[in-house]
């Protein structure tokens, strides 16, 4: 009865090892292949481009280098501040104050998370100057905020809502006994927030604040937009006038600032504070005397009207104005938005399954760096992913130069983590036990991961692929250094017209992007904050 | 009893470290098949990677591991887990939650085979729930058909991890004793890990007690209860005193009685004594005391000081009582000589 135990020497399969090894061969070829093109690429261009981006910047003078830093700088420096002071503001009436109507204006400060901020500065640029809504409807003639200030505004109106949201959550998720016994020791609602509350959101703002400087650093579309010279549009000058090296060049300095905001961020990580303990009782409110009440609320309803109303108002307006929309113009570029995110958000899917699975089900050094390779291409700026890309097709792999697969893997590249996140949160739920049980009953590694892990990780697959794909819909620079020729989208449409003046037309794509990606990405943006519930 | 009986398992040195902890070492074991053995010991001992070395989830780094005179783990092989006709049942029993009662049955089966899934489900007794989801059922069901989807495939050995600690109590015997049912109806051989003695001794054929990585003994309930391999054993596998006593040809006296003894003559020889075999009787003259008295309703446990200091336990039905301070004659029907 002794089966021969020749075939069993066949059977050492190490597809699927014991945990605690390193993993499938076959996800580590996957990762790798993905990310290896742009990692290899953007680390040449930081160790031997970082230096002739001195000397690009040079060629440019040094008047116009300093400008350029002091830009970039400026604006990230102004816009977190900025954002970081909205944000926290409103967060906090809508969660300690007894405010009226305060889940109405949790979801309405939040609402401009659905607004790309190029779309935004679009509105802005539309609201003033000669022919600008507001301007007409006011018989006003405010110029446009060209330059710094429409920069400024457009990325502190648009990045608020995220600082909000971060806030709101971690508001709610504090020990409000705390605040409670302060008041008891007969502190007011000034000093409880700044000693007793703002001490604990430290973690919160100092991750805020850099996030918001690292979006800022790394936006290309409302700088552009408005004209304000950052690294991101002398990048993007250069190499439209074919001057790819220089545009290197200045890329490697911005990718190396960005790696220290980076650093800086990882740091702000570690020192953030386990979330502490709710009790469950019902926290007591500031109560907002008649002045402070029609402050906050004077606060909140300029706030919400000049960044959910007022851009909605001037988008509808310039569509219908706009005599220059072309209907199938306008619907090449959509179906374009939505084939080219849905094959994003399904290739980066596929690729981000065997990635979570070596991160979460074998952890080791190597996991690990592939983790924070990914997260760091998810946070450099898009356009210096693009062009590194670029660089690789055109030195390396030059079929792939121009092809909608090149644009494919660049969003794959950039966008991983959403999705990996999302599957990950499925792996973690999922039992090893289940696929050993499945292997006990005759199926191999291969096949227990897909009949069983899989399935019942279905739910967060979509979620991943869905991320993706509302983050593509809206990506621009990528798309705009990438795209094969003829392919059109709804970004690159909103920017070719935007750049002609066609405003019109602009705001016609515009609401047709917002029309697919406003709700889901609404209501995924604002998950943790359901889960947070007061 | 009619043909001879071949090994179901045969495992022989296994050693498996996670990083410096020897989680097994040198761990033997022999499971015939048609017999359920337990594996026992304490949290920690290495039960679980024991199992899981014989199911094909761990590679050792040394020994063998054959299942139907197969080997399957060692150095002229290894066979994956889909192709060593194991079944597993797991602690937490593992359902698979995106399949109905009979998709998890049927799981191991070509074709899912509807004839044989229903038979192994009218054997656990769930015939009539194949259409449910495992979240719809209750603990000790879902017990039963993470059980029926492990035999369903009639694998030739079912590995249970402690399988019932995820019960609770009330029902936790119950369930067991429909598992054993079922397994002897099906003829079925089975390993069963648990640290619970109870389990151990009432619901196998073999007991095989574990301790740092390695089998210390390896017999059937009775013999390990009355003959354990050494003090620690004898403790592990139930209540137990010890008294000291000096043994002379083959023979230890002590104040409850003389013993047979092996091994030399010897002066303080230590005595294991169960409590059941502890025999007290109301006397004057005797020469203990009792100490305390617990009493539980269908027995009793009564300690008593002997007159030398030491102490011994009688476990006995609830009658008669003998309170505190009451002098007693104190004798054991049985003991073990170490
Ligand atoms: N995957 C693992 N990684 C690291 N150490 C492990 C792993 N699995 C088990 N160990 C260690 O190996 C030793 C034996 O563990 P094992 O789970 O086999 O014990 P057990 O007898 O089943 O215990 P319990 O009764 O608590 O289930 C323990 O010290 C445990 O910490
Ligand atoms: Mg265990």
């Amino acid at each position: 009865m002794a089966a021969p135990p020749a075939s069993a020497h066949r059977g050492r399969s190490r597809l699927l090892p014991a945990p605690r090894g390193l993993g499938p061969i076959w996800a580590w070829v996957t990762a790798v292949v993905v990310l290896a093109p742009a990692t290899g690429t953007l680390v040449w261009m930081v160790l031997f481009n970082a230096g002739q981006g001195a000397d690009a910047l040079e060629s440019i003078g040094l008047a116009r280098t300093v400008e350029l830093l002091g830009n970039t700088v400026g604006l990230a420096a102004t816009t977190a501040a900025t954002a970081v002071a909205i944000g926290v503001t409103s967060a906090w009436l809508v969660t300690r104050t007894d405010l009226r109507g305060r889940p109405i204006w949790t979801v309405l400060v939040a609402l401009p998370i659905v607004f790309p901020s190029y779309v935004g500065a679009l509105a802005l640029l539309g609201s003033f100057g000669p022919s600008g809504v507001v301007n007409e409807w006011l018989g006003t003639s405010i110029p446009k905020p060209i330059g710094f200030v429409g920069s400024w505004l457009a990325l502190s109106l648009f990045n608020a809502p995220y600082v909000f949201l971060l806030t709101v959550v971690a508001l709610r998720r504090m020990d409000r006994s705390l605040e409670e016994a302060a008041r008891g020791l007969g502190l007011g609602p000034w000093a409880v927030f700044r000693r007793v509350v703002l001490p604990q959101l430290r973690p919160t703002l100092a991750a805020s604040v850099l996030l918001v400087a690292l979006y800022a650093v790394a936006d290309f579309g409302a700088v552009s937009f408005m004209g304000f010279d950052t690294f991101t549009r002398a990048i993007y000058s250069r190499f439209r006038i074919g001057d790819v090296e220089s545009a290197v060049a200045i890329a490697a300095v911005l990718v190396l600032i960005t790696i220290v905001l980076l650093l800086l961020v990882r740091d702000a990580r570690k020192t953030s504070a386990p979330p502490s303990a709710r009790s469950g009782r019902e926290p007591v409110l500031v109560s907002l005397g008649g002045l402070a009440r029609f402050g906050a609320g004077a606060f909140l309803t300029t706030l919400v009207g000049v960044s959910v109303a007022l851009p909605t108002a001037v988008l509808i307006t310039w569509t219908l104005q706009g005599s220059s929309a072309s209907w199938t113009g306008l619907a090449a570029a959509a179906f374009g938005s939505l084939g080219v995110s849905a094959l994003a958000g399904g290739a980066a899917t596929v690729v981000a399954v065997p990635v979570a699975l070596l991160v979460v089900r074998y952890p080791s050094r190597w996991s690990g760096s592939l983790d924070r390779v990914q997260w760091g291409l998810y946070s450099l700026p898009h356009l210096a992913v693009a062009l590194a890309l670029l660089v690789f097709a055109l030195r390396v792999a030059r079929p792939a130069y121009q092809t909608l697969a090149l644009l494919v893997l660049a969003f794959v590249t950039m966008f991983l983590p959403q999705a990996t996140g999302a599957i990950a949160d499925g792996l973690h739920g999922v039992s090893p036990r289940l696929e050993e049980s499945a292997r006990s009953l005759g199926r191999g590694p291969a096949k227990a991961f897909t009949s069983v892990t899989l399935p019942i990780i279905r739910p967060q697959l979509a979620t991943g692929a869905l991320l993706v794909f509302l983050t593509t819909v809206k990506e621009l620079p990528a798309t705009l250094l990438l795209r094969p020729t003829g392919l059109d989208t709804l970004s690159v449409r909103i920017w070719s017209a935007t750049e002609e003046g066609l405003l019109g037309r602009a705001s016609a794509a515009a609401l047709v992007l917002l029309a697919v990606s406003a709700l889901p990405m609404f209501l995924l943006s604002t998950r943790d904050l359901r889960r947070a519930r007061p | 009893m009619t043909a001879p009986q071949s090994l179901a398992i045969r495992c022989r040195g296994l050693t498996k470290h996670f990083g410096e902890v020897a989680a097994v070492d040198g761990f033997h074991l022999d499971v015939w098949e048609g017999s359920v053995v337990s594996l026992l010991g304490p949290s920690g001992c290495g039960k679980t990677t024991a199992l899981r070395l014989i199911a094909g989830f761990e590679e050792p780094e040394a020994g063998t591991v054959e299942i139907g005179g197969r080997e399957v783990a060692g150095p002229h092989g290894w066979v994956p887990p889909e192709r060593r006709q194991v079944g597993m049942v797991f602690q937490d029993h593992a359902l698979f939650p995106h399949l109905d009662v009979a998709g998890n049955v049927g799981f191991g089966l070509p074709d899912g085979d509807p004839a044989r899934v229903a038979e192994v489900l009218d054997l656990v007794g769930l015939g009539d729930l194949s259409q449910r989801m495992p979240a719809d059922l209750s603990g000790g069901q879902q017990q039963r058909v993470a059980l029926a989807r492990a035999m369903a495939p009639n694998p030739r050995v079912v590995l249970l991890d402690e399988p019932f600690s995820s019960l609770d109590a009330a029902l936790r015997e119950h369930v067991r004793a429909e598992v054993r049912q079922i397994l002897a109806v099906a003829g079925a051989t089975a390993v069963l890990v648990t640290h619970d003695q109870e389990e151990a001794l009432s619901f196998s054929d073999v007991v095989a007690v574990m301790r740092a990585g390695s089998t210390v003994q390896v017999a059937p309930p009775t013999t390990l209860y009355l003959e354990p391999a050494d003090e620690w054993i004898a403790g592990f596998v139930g209540d137990a005193d010890f008294i000291e006593a000096p043994v002379q040809d083959g023979l230890a006296t002590t104040a409850l009685g003389e013993f047979p003894a092996d091994g030399p003559d010897r002066v303080g020889a230590r005595v294991m004594l169960r409590p059941e075999s502890v025999v007290l009787e109301a006397d004057e003259t005797g020469k203990g005391v009792v100490t305390d008295r617990r009493f539980f309703g269908h027995d009793q446990l009564v300690t008593v000081r002997l007159d030398d200091g030491s102490r011994v336990r009688s476990r006995f039905g609830p009658t008669p009582v003998l309170a505190e301070g009451t002098r007693v004659a104190v004798r054991a029907e049985s003991a073990r000589v170490f």
